[in-house]
């Protein structure tokens, strides 16, 4: 025996030597892609109705159930949450067991439920030893059949909830997804957002109908995987399952969803963070839509589609290049109807907007360019390898079946899986890039320290700012800091940004240039003219082709306007335009029935400025922004009437000596941009021009 | 054909109770060693398009200089290095890229280092392994580089986690002579203080084939791994004999006290601790199962009188430690803000000595044997996890086929084994008592 062993041994010696030594140098490449092998399951159907999917596994003697019941927080309506707490109650007593008797039984065998609820659906899971199957099965099947909902832990699990929503108002990432529901979905049943009110509102009854209408054999499929035949586990379903009622499937029917169109920014205010979680945000695709794979597996390059990635786009450049944050990511997420595109990054503060670029320039990568070869292959790579490795999952595999009748996905969906993904060319990339990822229709969604960030964001559009309780907020209070000049050497400043002495020798001025007005996602464009005269007189037009043609002609005591089907109308709220008007007024802000204080310091797209309060003719009220830097007015807020409206200046020119600016961004009651093509002083005026016609 | 039948029926009679009877399939596998010293396992099994990789050295914080504590952890970083082929950092993207995933981890006995990736790369993730086994660059630039990471991860998981630092000083009360008394995160000034050739010498000492054993597990088939575990290990040479120097422990006399003062502690906290056997002793079942009856579990005696009834504690967990050489039997009390530790000690000597006296209850025997049964064959539905309890069989044991019988061995204990157990090991004398005191506000 000795002697044979080591003969052996001595062979195999000698055949290890034979074999030429293997390249080390070389990392060695991939062996022939594993034909797809998602496991053969049965689909079959018990006599009322419940559909049976089986997996078998017999691996070892234990075996899985996922109950999936086709209906899900979508089905709420009116009982906002009962979907999740339903699933949440049903190991928590039934007509004949109650909570206590549940867990000591299952305890006793090992076995332990699971449960949850998407919008679609919910899941009830639990897995046993084969040998416990009569005794587990009668327990499970209790739960998913008759649970009573008790109200002692009814209240329990609602106060529970409650303090969840406590935590959540603070949490980042709860604030963001619910925000982001809200903008993407609206009315649409996938948009429901459990607050304390609908916690209140919540009983126990709402919960037993929800129940009732949804838990029926026919709305259901339940899913075996593990070590049993059909011929072994139908008998036993049709014991423990066969009496449950049939209901009728219940057809979720969704409202039409409106398509992500331009862009906004919402900016959720959470004083006092350090940490910006910036969140790029849109509708996706429905599970089934032809163009979802393929949009899935740009998402996975951009960034990482649900998995920590090292080589997403998002990663390589946040990260690695720019070290903005920790790690980004972001998916597409799978229902029934059109799901999300999300992508997130959590970065300080003070790199909220450059994180913000960079994030804008990657996405809108996905659809001005093709993926290079290399870059592609490497992806697929990566999603058909993770696609194998979860086959090792028998849950996830359960999970897979089930989705293929829930969403009615082709039967060959998954064992197709990897060579569908193979096959994808850059060329179809970019086509599925531009449908899906459309390069200017985007939520984008901040949750920050507004005083810090506001600014920052504002030069990528009108910043909509929202409280924690995530309801719009009208005025912002902003977080001024101490000024260490006084209010005269900052109007010092001011004057010298204006160049006074210069300024003091005009009377008139004649300015053209193109306005830009968006109205609900449409921008319109305006040729406009204005003419100032002192004291305060001024006349307007803005052309958008004809006929819409717009006059304004302020003579100093009233404003006539002119449009089509309006002549000579006199505006209503005309007493703060006509305050507001007057000629120079940077000259005058402390003549009498002016006032002018100094704030503090505070942040603007174009840096730190002194904030000027100003009131003129005692009604109207205006915040200015003397820029730190050179005593430009970068900023103008006019608060009074209804609708605040913020002007930015920039792209400042001299004009005789005079620095003018010749870019102005409005945002608040209406967006407008203006583009100032040419300024003249001191004209010859027509003083018909500001008087009624 | 009568006959059979009728031999069938009595093999099965006499298998009643054992693993085949309660169901748990054994793992067929096949073994053999490569001319250098390597041990190589073959578990193939079909069931997804996945093949893991296990490499199990026989070296782990017992095997080092107590002036020298850390060293085996601090080797389980540097194995993600470089190596003559692979760059730095580039050794887990490798893996990652095609969807794989990799770790490693080392005790007290042993490091291991695990790879599962899609079986198309089972020679890629073969390279990575015998790359490291023999070729990686132990030198300045990495060692510096782990260094900071390790301090990180001691500072982080250890220093400034509450109660971070029971597991060293458990340790250290329950061991006074042998290897044992230090735990593998070390202490931090050695690393400091050790030099390059110390690594090397490390290296060169215990990463050896002939220490090493490797198993291959999932969907391959078996010539062609076998043909990449000898085209990548193969010539690797074999090591020195390795000289294992292990001081028994001397027998403990009287309890012994720790009491632990962190500004981080949030809640007292109490441990008890005994020594017990080492792994495969006939009475580390016994003592697995007196675990579960008494803290694994909301139905578990611990929890239900300490956190349920008696609303002492915030939560109670087992502590046990199968060892090469020895053992640990204990549990960690946690108590609610403003209880005595005398009261939580109270009850727990009270549950403690009524299993002494009474042993347990027909239905609990059953309920932790229903446990353990479904663990073990949950694990072994795990070829990842099979692969490593081949590996540690074979190395503790060398004996792999032992892992098909480790279910029978548990179902081997009686009640009253469970009783003598409890009676034999848990006794006030051999006791180690570790508590955690609250910062005194000022």
């Amino acid at each position: 025996m000795k002697k044979l062993s080591i003969l052996f041994l001595l062979m195999l010696a000698f055949v290890s030597a034979s074999i030429a030594q293997v390249d080390r140098s070389q990392k060695p490449a991939a062996g022939p892609v594993p034909k797809s092998a998602f496991p053969p399951f049965t689909e079959t159907k018990l006599k009322n109705g419940l559909r049976v999917v089986i997996v078998e596994n017999h691996k070892q003697p234990i075996v899985f159930f996922r109950t999936l019941i086709l209906s899900g927080n979508a089905q709420d309506r009116q009982s906002v949450g009962a979907a999740s707490t339903v699933s949440a109650l049903l190991e928590k007593g039934t007509k004949t067991r109650s909570a206590d008797d549940i867990a000591k039984k299952l305890d006793f065998y090992g076995a332990e439920i699971g449960a949850g609820s998407s919008v679609d659906d919910i899941n009830v899971s639990i897995n046993c030893m084969k040998k416990d199957l009569n005794d587990v099965l009668p327990i499970y099947s209790d739960v998913i059949k008759n649970p009573s909902f008790p109200k002692d832990e009814f209240d329990k699990y609602a106060s529970r909830t409650l303090s969840g929503l406590k935590a959540a108002k603070q949490s980042p990432g709860e604030l963001g997804r619910k925000m982001g529901r809200k903008l993407t979905y609206g009315l649409h049943p996938y948009g429901e957002i459990i607050t304390e009110e609908t916690v209140g509102k919540l009983t126990t009854e709402m919960l037993k109908d929800w129940h009732g209408v949804n838990f029926c054999a026919d709305n259901a499929i339940i899913a075996v995987v593990g070590d049993v035949t059909e011929k072994e586990i139908m008998p036993m379903l049709e014991k423990y399952f066969g009496d449950w009622k049939k209901g009728a499937r219940v057809q979720p029917i969704y409202p039409p969803l409106n398509e992500t169109h331009g862009m906004t920014i919402s900016l959720v205010n959470r004083p006092s963070s350090v940490q910006s979680s910036i969140r790029l945000q849109k509708l996706g695709l429905a599970a089934t839509n032809p163009s979802f794979d393929k949009a899935s597996l740009l998402m996975s390059i951009f960034a990482g589609n649900g998995t920590i990635g090292f080589q997403n786009r998002l990663f390589q450049n946040i990260r690695e290049k720019h070290g903005y944050t920790y790690t980004p990511g972001g998916s597409l997420t799978t229902s029934l109807d059109r799901g999300i595109f999300v992508a997130v990054a959590e970065v300080r503060n003070a790199v909220t907007d450059s994180a913000l670029d960079q994030m804008l320039l990657e996405y809108r990568r996905l659809s001005s360019e093709q993926v290079p070869a290399q870059e592609l292959d490497f992806a697929k790579g990566l999603i058909t390898g993770k696609y194998l490795m979860d086959l090792a999952n028998p849950q996830l595999t359960s999970a897979k079946a089930l989705s293929i009748l829930e969403y009615g996905l082709p039967r060959d969906y998954y064992s197709t899986y990897a060579t569908r993904i193979s096959g994808f060319s850059a060329q179809d990339l970019q086509q599925v890039g531009q449908q899906v990822y459309s390069p200017n229709d985007l939520n984008i969604i901040v949750i920050g320290d507004a005083s810090q960030v506001k600014a920052k964001l504002e030069r990528f559009g009108k910043v909509n700012v929202y409280d924690l309780d995530l309801q719009p907020v009208k005025f912002l209070e902003e977080k001024l800091a101490p000024s260490a000049m006084t209010l005269d050497q900052v109007l010092q400043l001011m004057y010298k940004g204006l160049n006074k002495p210069a300024l003091e020798k005009i009377t008139s001025r004649q300015t053209e240039g193109e306005r830009n007005l968006s109205l609900t996602g449409d921008s319109h464009k305006a040729s406009l003219i204005t003419i100032e005269a002192a004291p305060n007189k001024k006349y307007e037009k803005m052309d958008f082709g004809a006929p819409m043609v717009m006059e304004s002609r302020n003579d100093g005591h009233h404003i006539y306007q002119y449009y089509p089907g309006g002549n000579g109308v006199v505006n209503p709220d005309e007493k703060f335009e006509l305050a507001r008007t007057i000629f120079n007024d940077a000259l005058h802000l402390q003549d009498q029935g002016n006032t002018v204080k100094l704030l503090g310091v505070g942040n603007t797209p174009a840096g730190e400025a002194y904030v000027l309060d100003v009131t003129k003719g005692n009604i109207e009220h205006e915040k200015w922004y003397i820029s730190k830097e050179n005593g430009y007015i970068v900023r103008k807020s006019f608060l009074s009437g209804d609708e605040p409206l913020t002007s930015d200046y920039s792209d400042f020119r001299p004009v005789d000596g005079i620095p003018y600016p010749f870019h102005e961004e409005t945002h608040g009651a209406a967006d407008m941009s203006l583009q100032v093509s040419s300024i003249k002083h001191n004209i010859t005026v027509d003083e018909k021009l500001f008087l009624k016609k | 054909m009568k006959k059979t039948t009728v031999f069938l029926l009595l093999l099965t009679t006499f298998v009643a109770g054992s693993s085949q009877a309660q169901g748990m399939k054994p793992v067929k596998f096949e073994e053999y060693d490569l001319p250098n010293g390597l041990h190589v396992i073959l578990y193939p099994e079909h069931s997804a398009p996945v093949v893991s990789t296990r490499v199990y050295y026989h070296v782990g914080s017992k095997n080092e200089r107590s002036d020298r504590t850390g060293f085996a952890h601090f080797f389980e970083h540097l194995m993600f290095e470089s190596t003559d082929n692979i760059p730095r950092g580039s050794y887990g993207k490798n893996i990652e890229a095609v969807g794989g995933q990799l770790n490693a981890h080392t005790s007290l006995d042993r490091t291991f280092y695990n790879e599962d990736v899609p079986t198309n790369y089972l020679r890629l993730a073969l390279w990575g392994e015998s790359e490291r086994m023999h070729f990686l660059h132990v030198d300045a630039a990495g060692v510096e580089t782990q260094r900071q990471v390790v301090k990180e991860e001691k500072r982080n998981r250890y220093d400034n986690q509450p109660y971070g630092t029971f597991f060293p000083k458990m340790m250290e009360s329950v061991f006074k002579t042998s290897q044992y008394s230090w735990t593998p995160i070390g202490q931090a000034q050695y690393i400091d203080q050790a030099t390059i050739q110390e690594f090397q010498d490390f290296y060169h000492t215990y990463y050896v084939p002939n220490n090493a054993c490797l198993v291959v597990a999932g969907d391959f088939e078996t010539a062609d791994a076998k043909k990449a575990v000898n085209d990548y290990f193969g010539s690797i040479p074999r090591g020195a004999d390795i000289v294992r120097n292990y001081t028994a422990e001397t027998p403990q006399t009287s309890e012994r006290y720790t009491e632990v003062d962190e500004k981080i502690t949030p809640l007292p906290a109490v441990a008890y601790a005994w020594r017990t056997v080492p792994e495969g002793d006939k009475d580390q079942y016994a003592l697995d199962l007196l675990t579960n009856v008494l803290a694994q579990g909301n139905s578990s005696r611990l929890v239900k009188r300490l956190q349920e009834k008696d609303q002492l504690v915030v939560n109670i967990s087992p502590i046990v430690l199968s060892l090469e050489k020895d053992g640990v039997f204990g549990m960690l009390a946690t108590a609610k803000a403003g209880i005595e530790i005398s009261k939580v000690r109270a009850a727990m000597d009270d549950e403690i000595s009524k299993i002494q006296k009474d042993g347990i209850s027909d239905e609990e025997f059953q309920k932790v044997r229903n446990q353990t049964t479904k663990d073990i064959i949950e694990q072994a539905a795990n070829t990842g996890n099979v692969a490593f309890q081949l590996s540690h069989e074979y190395t503790l044991f060398h004996d792999t086929k032992r892992y098909n019988s480790e279910l029978d061995r548990y179902l081997a204990v009686t009640k009253q084994d469970i009783q003598r157990v409890a009676k034999k090991y848990l006794t006030v004398n051999a006791r180690s008592v570790i508590v955690y005191t609250v910062p005194k506000t000022q």
